[in-house]
């Protein structure tokens, strides 16, 4: 499966200055890309780009040559920079991870969910905790991509390396390709295999 | 807090079942104890056909309740079906809701309530129907304006690409952040659709002379203040304000009670 970018330009509308500009790069669902940029570059509309959350302005998103479904399930799935704001505070966290579709009990056990955490709301939840309700969540279904959004940058050095060690593990055995976008090179050369600057446009 | 708004709801019940056993001395007649001051055995005086204005005053608030229940429980109904239909309806749709909204709202309140309840012929029917098809305005646009902003919410978005429909998204997603706020407005539209019921039936356009509503005691009254009774006019009106003043304590007991949880 490829997932490409083609020449995207986007703006909210037409007064405002545009955000991204005349973008293009492609990812097959074996690869694992790390996109670098320094904060407020539009990483995370990018992200919201590919995953069809937002539609270009110009230009065309489109997975093995469609463009993405507009309806219905996703198959490219975008993990939030915020966990907090991506979970709903009146539903406790096992409806919220049922959304994504049925889990295993290995990846629970493999992402370090308790199973006490289940009964709770997300307000009495860390964001790391709920962080891993949302990646269990984004993968529970069958989805082709997957966009890390900044997915780590608030949690500790312990549970970054969990995650980050099951999240590879995960992709590699599904055949997922993996989108890393962060502002830290030290942590997408140890996750990705190939590294593109946005600032420097070298695609 | 929870204290205070179970003591309301249960007085409010209360004021109901009275009123509602009240029925037959709210309309006795006794011509020998007529145009009686305020004392221990007429509590709120009789009026000039010896009616224990105690129990007519009850009978009256317990009839402007019963209409403000169902009247308010109509209006948020139809508010919470603009409401939604205008947030998942597409835009065409919400156009011409919202336009529906801004006509509603900017002709006169008592001229509308006056014109329904005439094509319905008047009486309770007519006061209801009037008061609740004119209501939901400002309730449905609160509505909407909250679904509107759940709807951009991260968790909402993210539960749209999992692929679950609107239908899904409304129960699950947003009922649960809507439902406080809906309780709240709904009380809330009690006082105003009292308030209104009164002065239909005070202008003559509501409910009939025979029963005892709080604005036909009003109404009624006004022929004898000048001659001193004040009475008749002071205890329903004042009672009145009362219960209106109660329902709004009570709707913003509720606003605090739901945001505190």
């Amino acid at each position: 499966m490829l997932l490409e970018m083609k020449n995207v330009s986007f703006r909210y509308d037409k007064k405002t200055p545009w955000i991204l500009e005349n973008i293009s790069f492609s990812i097959s669902n074996t690869e694992r890309i790390g996109l670098i940029a320094p904060s407020g570059f539009g990483k995370t509309t990018l992200c919201k780009l590919l995953a069809g959350y937002e539609t270009p302005t110009k230009g065309e998103i489109l997975l093995d040559t469609k463009p993405l479904p507009k309806k219905g399930y996703c198959p490219v799935q975008m993990i939030w920079q915020h966990p907090e704001m991506a979970v709903n505070t009146k539903l406790p966290m096992k409806k919220i991870l049922e959304e994504g579709g049925s889990i295993s009990e290995e990846m629970i056990a493999k992402l370090g969910i308790q199973r006490q955490w289940f009964s709770r709301f997300a307000q009495t939840l860390s964001g790391g905790e709920l962080q891993r309700f949302c990646i269990a969540r984004a993968l529970a279904g069958n989805p082709s991509f997957l966009l890390a959004d900044e997915i780590s940058t608030m949690l500790d050095l312990l549970t970054q390396s969990q995650i980050w060690h099951f999240l590879l593990e995960e992709v590699e055995k599904r055949n997922i390709g993996l989108l890393v976008v962060s502002h830290d090179m030290e942590l997408l050369q140890k996750v990705t295999t190939k590294q593109i600057d946005l600032q420097k446009n070298a695609f | 807090m929870k204290k205070r708004i179970v003591y309301t709801v249960l007085f409010l019940i209360l004021i109901m079942i009275i009123g509602y056993f009240c029925k037959d001395s709210a309309i006795a007649t006794d011509f020998y104890h007529k145009n009686m001051e305020p004392s221990f055995a007429y509590p709120f005086g009789t009026d000039w056909m010896g009616r224990n204005l105690f129990f007519r005053t009850l009978r009256g608030l317990s009839i402007s309740l019963f209409i403000g229940v169902i009247a308010s429980t109509f209006s948020a109904l139809i508010a919470l079906f603009f409401g939604v239909l205008s947030v998942f309806g597409g835009k065409k749709i919400d156009t011409v809701i919202t336009w529906w909204i801004d006509l509603m709202m900017g002709l006169p309140h008592l001229l509308l309530l006056i014109v329904l309840s005439m094509v319905v012929g008047r009486e309770l029917k007519g006061v209801i129907f009037s008061i609740a098809l004119t209501h939901w305005t400002s309730f449905a646009r609160l509505i909407r304006s909250e679904l509107l902003q759940l709807k951009e919410k991260h968790y909402i978005q993210i539960a749209k690409k999992l692929g679950k429909g609107n239908r899904y998204i409304f129960q699950k997603h947003m009922l649960p952040h809507l439902l406080p706020q809906f309780i709240v407005g709904w009380i809330l539209l009690f006082p105003h659709a009292i308030l209104h019921e009164s002065s239909m039936t005070f202008l003559g356009f509501g409910l009939n002379s025979n029963q005892p509503a709080i604005g036909i005691l009003l109404s009624e009254s006004m022929q004898y203040l000048v001659t001193g009774r004040w009475w008749l006019a002071v205890f329903p009106g004042f009672l009145l304000v009362l219960i209106v003043l109660l329902l709004y304590c009570l709707g913003k007991d509720l606003q605090k009670y739901t945001s505190q949880k």
